[in-house]
């Protein structure tokens, strides 16, 4: 470095002073020629046009000259003192102002790296070099923020591992205990306790993703309505989400994308619930079947997103270069970052770019052709907190259901009591309306008011008066035989001792 | 491949948001029944499931519990709330009162004495 400010500036100066030589010889050619072409061109009014143009040229070529003297030479012209002054400052506004401008520019972008600070330095060897050690700078610092940042990203990711592992533990106990205990007071903790620690564990899951570890699950193929009122359980305030399908068959999601899946509608409206103020509408969210997959929606009646934050979210659904803890912010807004992240590894679309009927915001999830599947409801039911299907009245029931009357003519007491006391017409009219068609239990036929009037004496003709006389009566006959067995035998014992 | 063991998706506690049940006169054992009373939209969806559940006929607390995945303490106050807004009813599990044929009790009390 000690070499640079003597040897360069000279380098440099040499090089001006023959571009000025240069620049002068052109001058006295263009000015000759110029003289040339006044002297032919005197009598007509063409020629004057020429020698307007030709002194024109000449102008402005004298003009450049001047320029390129006062540019070039001007370096040249100073001593080896003045240059090293020159020299030092401008590595002095290096350190000063550069630098760190340079590092704050790389923190927010909109801030403007200034250039070099003395005009007869610019283009020279010496800003190039100081531009060079610029750059090597910004590459040191990315370089580290990347490194740390995957430090810190390997150690969140490990600590979340182990700890959502624990909750999952903490999750089957407490369920286990709230089979097993019906006391009220016990459930009602049970219930507040299920609830804190399946907002942990959301937290955790979705903090070791952001971080580049996998859902930390694996689940069967699963309801799509199961799969976002399982998200739904996961957010504080989960009561202010209204879910409805709209979906007239049983749309599964295949095993490997279950769990990715609740954990972006899982933050999604953990954020729709967040920016909706309590009293208000609820988040509407609803399952649709479309052309080349399946999609949730997601309506929030909340505040909305401003450009800024729109362009943000957009920026982290997208998700092309890698993800940095320090570009989230602080707070953190984590949320897209790790929708972005699932995103991109199984096939989701994520859009929150159109605003919702109600003001809010509209997110909708976009499930590819090929993570779907259709459930077979009977193997695999829906949970009865899932949204129900809705789909026309299913006529293959009908026929089943008269089978089984036939089959099985036996009926009871509670059935034919339940029926009469409700008002048979009732029960006829549900009988028939099966637009939400659940799977059903069938080991009951359904009682109507034909099957009422047939049979005035259910439960007591289940025993037979004449076939119980008879059980009994032989019962007895040989029971009376085996005491009359056993008092003979004593007899005999008696007589042979 | 052996399929994982299946952790819950949806836990319990999204069917209710108290499981203080209305009334203390439901057990296990209590027997429910739907009313016929329809089912609309502003019932949730395990109370709809529910209220569908017993169309078929009358089932025990107990059997309704198993058959939603639910625990009994959570279905006890679901039901509480459902005969409350006389969806269902509750009744104890009490069998049919019938006057006994006295000459079969006596032939039965005759054939006991006989046995000793």
């Amino acid at each position: 470095m000690t070499q640079i400010p003597e040897a360069l500036p000279w380098t440099v100066a040499v090089v001006m002073l023959a571009a000025a030589i240069v620049a002068v010889i052109l001058l006295l050619r263009t000015r000759r020629s110029a003289a040339v072409a006044r002297a032919e061109a005197q009598s007509t009014a063409q020629a004057a046009a020429g020698r307007f143009q030709a002194m024109e040229a000449g102008l402005r070529a004298e003009a450049a000259g001047l320029r390129a003297e006062t540019h070039g030479a001007g370096l040249a012209r100073l001593t080896a003192e003045e240059k090293y002054g020159r020299v030092v400052k401008e590595v002095a506004h290096l350190t000063e102002a550069r630098l760190p401008a340079l590092v704050t520019h790389l923190r927010h972008r909109h801030v403007p790296v200034p250039g070099t600070q003395d005009p007869s330095l610019a283009h020279t060897d010496v800003a190039l070099l100081l531009e060079g050690a610029l750059n090597q700078v910004a590459q040191v610092i990315v370089d580290t923020e990347h490194r740390v940042d995957e430090g810190a990203q390997a150690v969140l990711r490990d600590t979340t591992a182990s700890i959502q592992a624990k909750s999952y533990r903490i999750q089957s106990m407490i369920e286990e205990m709230q089979f097993l205990y019906d006391d009220p007071k016990l459930a009602e903790q049970l219930l507040k306790l299920d609830q804190t620690n399946e907002e942990n564990l959301r937290q955790i899951q979705a903090t070791g993703v952001l971080c580049g570890a996998w859902p930390g699950l694996t689940r069967a193929d699963s309801h799509l309505g199961d799969i976002v009122a399982g998200a739904q359980s996961r957010i504080p305030g989960y009561q202010r989400v209204q879910v409805t399908s709209q979906l007239n068959v049983p749309v599964g999601v295949v095993a490997r994308a279950v769990e990715p899946l609740a954990v972006i509608v899982a933050e999604l409206l953990a954020n729709a619930v967040h920016h909706t103020p309590q009293g208000t509408r609820a988040v509407d969210v609803s399952l649709h079947q479309v052309q080349t997959g399946a999609c949730v929606l997601i309506d929030d009646p909340g505040v909305g997103m401003t450009d800024e934050e729109r362009e943000f979210a957009a920026r982290m659904l997208s998700n092309q270069q890698s993800l940095l803890l320090t570009h989230l912010g602080d707070p953190p807004r984590a949320g897209f970052a790790t929708i972005g992240r699932l995103v991109k590894q199984f096939g989701f679309t994520v859009t929150v770019d159109k605003p919702s009927a109600y003001g809010g915001v509209r997110a909708v999830v976009w499930i590819p052709d090929h993570l779907l599947m259709l459930m077979d409801e009977v193997t695999v039911p829906m949970s009865a907190m899932s949204p129900a299907l809705r789909r026309p009245a299913e006529e293959t029931r009908e026929p089943r259901e008269r089978e089984t009357r036939e089959v099985e003519p036996v009926h009871t007491g509670l059935g034919a009591a339940s029926g009469s006391g409700s008002g048979s017409g009732s029960v006829t009219g549900s009988d028939s309306d099966a637009a939400i068609d659940l799977p059903r239990r069938r080991r009951q036929k359904r009682t109507t008011a034909q099957d009422q009037q047939q049979d005035t004496a259910p439960a007591v003709s289940a025993i037979d008066p004449e076939q119980a006389a008879q059980t009994w009566g032989a019962w007895h006959s040989g029971t009376q035989r085996g005491v009359e067995d056993a008092q003979t035998s004593d007899e005999e014992e008696g007589s042979q001792s | 491949m052996t399929p994982a063991p299946r952790r819950r998706l949806v836990p319990s506690f999204l069917a209710t948001d108290s499981v203080q049940p209305t009334r203390n006169t439901l057990d296990r054992l209590t027997l429910l029944s739907s009313t016929g009373m329809a089912t609309t939209d502003d019932l949730t969806h395990v109370k709809q499931r529910l209220i569908e559940l017993l169309q078929g006929g009358p089932l025990a607390l107990a059997e309704v519990a198993a058959r939603l995945v639910l625990p009994v303490s959570l279905v006890r106050a679901l039901v509480a709330e459902l005969v409350d807004s006389s969806h269902l009813s509750a009744r104890a599990p009490i069998p049919e009162a019938r006057v006994h044929d006295p000459q079969l009790l006596e032939a039965v009390l005759h054939g006991l004495r006989s046995i000793r």
